[in-house]
């Protein structure tokens, strides 16, 4: 086809003016909830900022280097290369894993108790285990004048959130806050409406769809708000809008989806993707100020 | 929406998500038309839109007025994330036209507004088609020819949202258009 011809079919051509107002609304009901995202900083490591030394200072001496120089120019730019990186090599160990943040970060990773509040680990013995984000650790908060305890908020898995406070000078875990569990009984109980429902989630599983794990998740009302606070007695993360419902992870091909049940209803209630899901579990408005970092534990 | 609003609400949804809600009012129509049209697929274009819009939200702290108009800066993130699902899908895959996510079961509200959507696509048989032929070019071909015809942008805002220099946009929309009227003889 001749470009003319072609450039007046494209630009005649009617288009899909399509909008799906439902789904704009639920968006936008995500896109409230979605306050977290907002505080989460950009990952700029202590590695990363001298990386950024080292490669400009390579440049300096690469620069040095090609341009025409006297002898005793080269000479001086080697030993200079040499000084420097003997001068990261003593250096970078001390910038790295100096902050609080990254040592309570090493003491949380070495936690069971909060490593098992927030991976999701498969419901049935064979099955491959899924790592679908990585756990990090999104904030600490110093809760004494002495600034030995901290308090973390560590995001794990299909944004499953636990709270831990942190001993820096015994270097231990002394508490975890997390979602209550589901009894046995309340998990298969879910497992079985999630099995027993005639609509698209059959259509999962008849894809080959397993039934990946049930995890407690907090989902909004019907105006999308969800809050929360801790528990000191029970040490648990209590929802006070919206509420905590068995959603059953459902993996098929590599692609997740959560499924969230109502056992007094009997009931599917929604079918989300993990991505759709960060954005309705809200953030955890522990009251937690102050410093703030991102630091990969895994 | 002026620019001077614009800019304001910009700023304040860095940390506000009330802020973020009215501009995402405004842009929704936009990015979602934007990505429905590159991938002709509804339910596509919701899971999409919807990475894009996290995808804002998330690193809108990272974005300064530096001569890229915010909704330039969306359709970047829009552009970017189709080229992420047509990598990650590629034919054969398991597709999301299958298997919905995000409707409430029970809503039956909802289901039947996708369905009429769908209907709706449905009737605009001769953009199918061309959007049939435009789909087996190259992605970087794609983008040209759906944001010069379909959205109706200049080179200049091509440029800006692709981030490359005008004359590049230009051929590339030159060898692009070559290459579709090839498929279309």
């Amino acid at each position: 086809m001749k470009e003319e011809e072609l450039i007046k079919k494209l630009e005649r051509v009617e288009l899909p003016r399509t909008e799906l107002e439902s789904h704009r609304q639920r968006l936008r009901m995500a896109v409230l909830n979605a306050g977290h995202l907002l505080n989460e900083e950009p990952r700029v490591t202590t590695l990363a900022l001298a990386k950024s030394k080292l490669s400009r200072g390579m440049d300096t001496i690469r620069r040095g280097l090609v341009w025409r120089q006297p002898a005793w120019k080269t000479s001086l730019v080697c030993i200079l290369t040499v000084a420097l990186i003997a001068g990261l090599a003593i250096t970078l160990p001390l910038l790295i894993g100096q902050s609080p943040e990254e040592l309570a970060a090493s003491i949380v990773r070495k936690s069971p108790e909060v490593r098992a509040a927030l991976v999701v680990k498969p419901i049935e013995a064979g099955q491959a285990e899924v790592h679908s984000v990585a756990v990090a650790l999104v904030r600490v908060e110093l809760i004494d004048e002495d600034g030995d305890n901290v308090r973390v908020l560590v995001r794990g898995e299909w944004g499953r959130y636990a709270v831990a406070d942190v001993n820096l000078g015994a270097k231990e875990v002394t508490r975890v806050y997390k979602f209550p569990e589901f009894s046995d009984e309340e998990k298969a109980r879910a497992i079985e409406i999630v099995r027993a429902d005639p609509s698209r989630v059959q259509e999962l599983l008849d894809k080959g769809g397993t039934i990946y794990k049930v995890i407690p998740l907090a989902i909004g009302d019907a105006d999308g708000a969800i809050s929360f606070k801790l528990d000191d007695e029970d040490g648990e993360i209590v929802v006070e809008g919206g509420r905590i419902l068995p959603a059953a992870v459902i993996v098929v091909d590599n692609q997740r989806w959560l499924v969230f049940v109502d056992i007094d209803e009997g009931e599917v209630v929604r079918i989300l993707t993990p991505e759709l899901a960060a954005g309705v579990v809200a953030s955890i408005e522990t009251g937690l100020k102050g410093m703030e970092a991102e630091i990969p534990l895994n | 929406m002026d620019l001077e609003r614009e800019k304001e609400l910009v700023e304040r949804a860095k940390s506000n998500t009330e802020a973020f809600a009215e501009l995402y009012d405004h842009y929704y129509p936009q990015l979602f038309g934007y990505v429905l049209r590159r991938t002709a697929n509804i339910e596509i274009a919701q899971d999409v839109t919807a990475e894009v819009v996290f995808k804002a939200l998330k690193n809108l702290r990272q974005f300064h007025w530096r001569g890229v108009p915010f909704s330039s800066w969306l359709y970047r993130i829009a552009a970017h994330e189709i080229a992420n699902y047509f990598t990650k899908n590629k034919p054969g895959q398991f597709s999301l036209e299958e298997v919905s996510d995000s409707i409430s079961i029970g809503d039956s509200s909802a289901e039947s507004e996708l369905l009429e959507a769908e209907a709706d696509l449905r009737r605009h048989e001769e953009y199918l088609a061309l959007h049939a032929n435009i789909s087996k070019l190259p992605i970087k071909y794609q983008e040209v020819i759906t944001l010069r015809f379909f959205e109706n942008k200049q080179v200049k805002e091509i440029a800006a949202i692709l981030g490359k220099r005008e004359g590049t946009v230009k051929s590339l929309l030159h060898r692009a258009l070559k290459k579709l009227g090839n498929l279309m003889e």
